[in-house]
């Protein structure tokens, strides 16, 4: 159990830490910063404490936030995420949503693609209408929720799979 | 009393997350005004550090490009001596002397921020060399920001290109004066507000600073007219400005100190 703290906690410290010197320097055509710590939310195993991981989630988003000197929208849309994620989860994996590690051990790939798809498109249209909150940058919003899942996607994909095999 | 306590027990999770999102949410509210805190400084500090560390790295790979806008700006900086000295030998024959109670300090970028609404910046200048807050920042070529947080070593700028701030400024060679802020559109474009319809401008006219505040000289360059619209019934240009220096091109900035930026504050807290 305690080797399995070691690893959360890890796996949190490194998120941070490659998302602000490496993923928020990225700048992409001028604009897309691929979202990579939201991997925590989407990885950690589902059978674990939820008041917890609501916990995590708050405190995730809220040293992003400090540390990218922004306003609170990572914090927010971390909560958020955090909260939806076990109706995400029972949506998406339907009868396998009791596995604990479904988004890698579900033999349908497409409930895991669809998984991934959700919780990133879901965060980042939080995060994006956070930043903006006006309802006339709408188009922008929708925009760089778009660009930048795109990005995210693909990257949480890669680092995934890469992780199954 | 026992039903309610148990009804929280069992929604523990949605009691959790609305207390956490209510946290968060005046969280974001404190943040989106610059109001300086023991929590801003100490994030400032650890994040300064942290994009001291990230950048030096990512900075290797555009030294070449860099020395190049360097050789340029001390080209100008050098004319500028010559032209200097020059007038001095006037001023010595005519025994009069010109008062600029501003000086620079120069600072380096540790992190830019230009892909957001409320742009800030880091610079590796702080406390240690007497920066103080509310202190205007120019670069090569432009406004770059005002200093909002400062701590021992890294202080922070509200950029030009933040939805927040407002400059005064004015059209080279006119006496049409108004205040240039960003539109959020696009990283180099600015709107400039409140300049009569009667005034005549034209597209391409340059748009310097104003000089009516504390922060900064008069006759700074900032951009240029790119489109200017007269609204309907309402008297005023709407104006879009571009600037000389594109956001993400500031690298190395310059911090301007005024001398009597303390006897100004006294005589506005008088009033």
């Amino acid at each position: 159990m305690s080797n399995e703290n070691l690893k959360i906690s890890f796996q949190f410290t490194l998120l941070i830490l490659l998302q602000i010197i490496v993923l928020d320097n990225i700048n992409l055509f001028g604009f897309l910063n691929p979202i990579l710590y939201i991997l925590f939310i989407i990885t950690y195993k589902f059978d674990q404490n939820q008041t917890l991981f609501i916990f995590f989630c708050f405190l995730l988003g809220f040293i992003i936030d400090l540390l990218t000197q922004s306003s609170g929208a990572n914090t927010i849309s971390c909560l958020i995420l955090g909260y939806l994620r076990p109706l995400i989860i029972n949506y998406c994996f339907k009868i396998n949503s009791n596995m604990p590690k479904a988004y890698i051990s579900d033999p349908n790939i497409s409930n895991r693609l669809f998984y991934i798809l959700s919780m990133v498109l879901i965060h980042h249209l939080i995060y994006f209408s956070t930043v903006y909150f006006d309802i006339n940058y709408l188009i922008l919003i929708v925009k760089y929720t778009f660009l930048t899942s795109i990005f995210s996607i693909i990257l949480i994909w890669t680092l995934i799979s890469f992780y199954r095999s | 009393m026992q039903r309610i306590i148990n009804a929280l027990a069992r929604n523990k999770n949605t009691v959790l997350f609305i207390f956490l999102l209510i946290i968060s949410i005046y969280f974001l509210n404190s943040r989106s005004y610059f109001h300086q805190t023991k929590i801003a400084k100490l994030s400032l500090m650890i994040s300064g550090n942290l994009n001291d560390f990230g950048s030096s790295i990512i900075r290797y790979s555009n030294l070449n490009k860099e020395n190049k806008i360097l050789i340029k700006e001390n080209l100008i900086l050098k004319s500028d001596i010559i032209k200097n000295k020059h007038k001095n030998k006037e001023i010595i024959k005519s025994k009069k002397d010109v008062y600029f109670p501003f000086s620079l300090i120069s600072a380096r970028i540790v992190k830019n921020n230009y892909n957001k609404k409320e742009n800030f910046i880091i610079i590796n200048k702080g406390e240690k060399d007497s920066v103080k807050n509310e202190m205007g920042v120019i670069s090569s070529n432009g406004i770059v920001g005002i200093i909002n947080k400062v701590s021992k070593n890294y202080s922070s700028i509200i950029s030009i290109i933040n939805s927040n701030i407002k400059i005064n400024a004015k059209i080279k060679n006119t006496n049409y004066f108004g205040s240039i802020g960003w539109s959020g559109k696009k990283i180099n474009l600015m709107t400039l507000e409140d300049i009569v319809s009667t005034a005549k401008i034209s597209v391409g006219d340059t748009i310097i600073s104003g000089g009516m505040s504390s922060y900064f000289p008069s006759n700074l360059e900032i951009g240029k007219i790119i489109s200017l619209n007269k609204e309907q019934n309402q008297g005023y240009y709407s104006i879009e400005v571009e600037l000389f220096n594109s956001p993400n091109q500031w690298e190395y900035v310059y911090i301007i100190k005024n001398r009597d930026i303390t006897e100004i504050k006294k005589l506005e807290t008088k009033n």
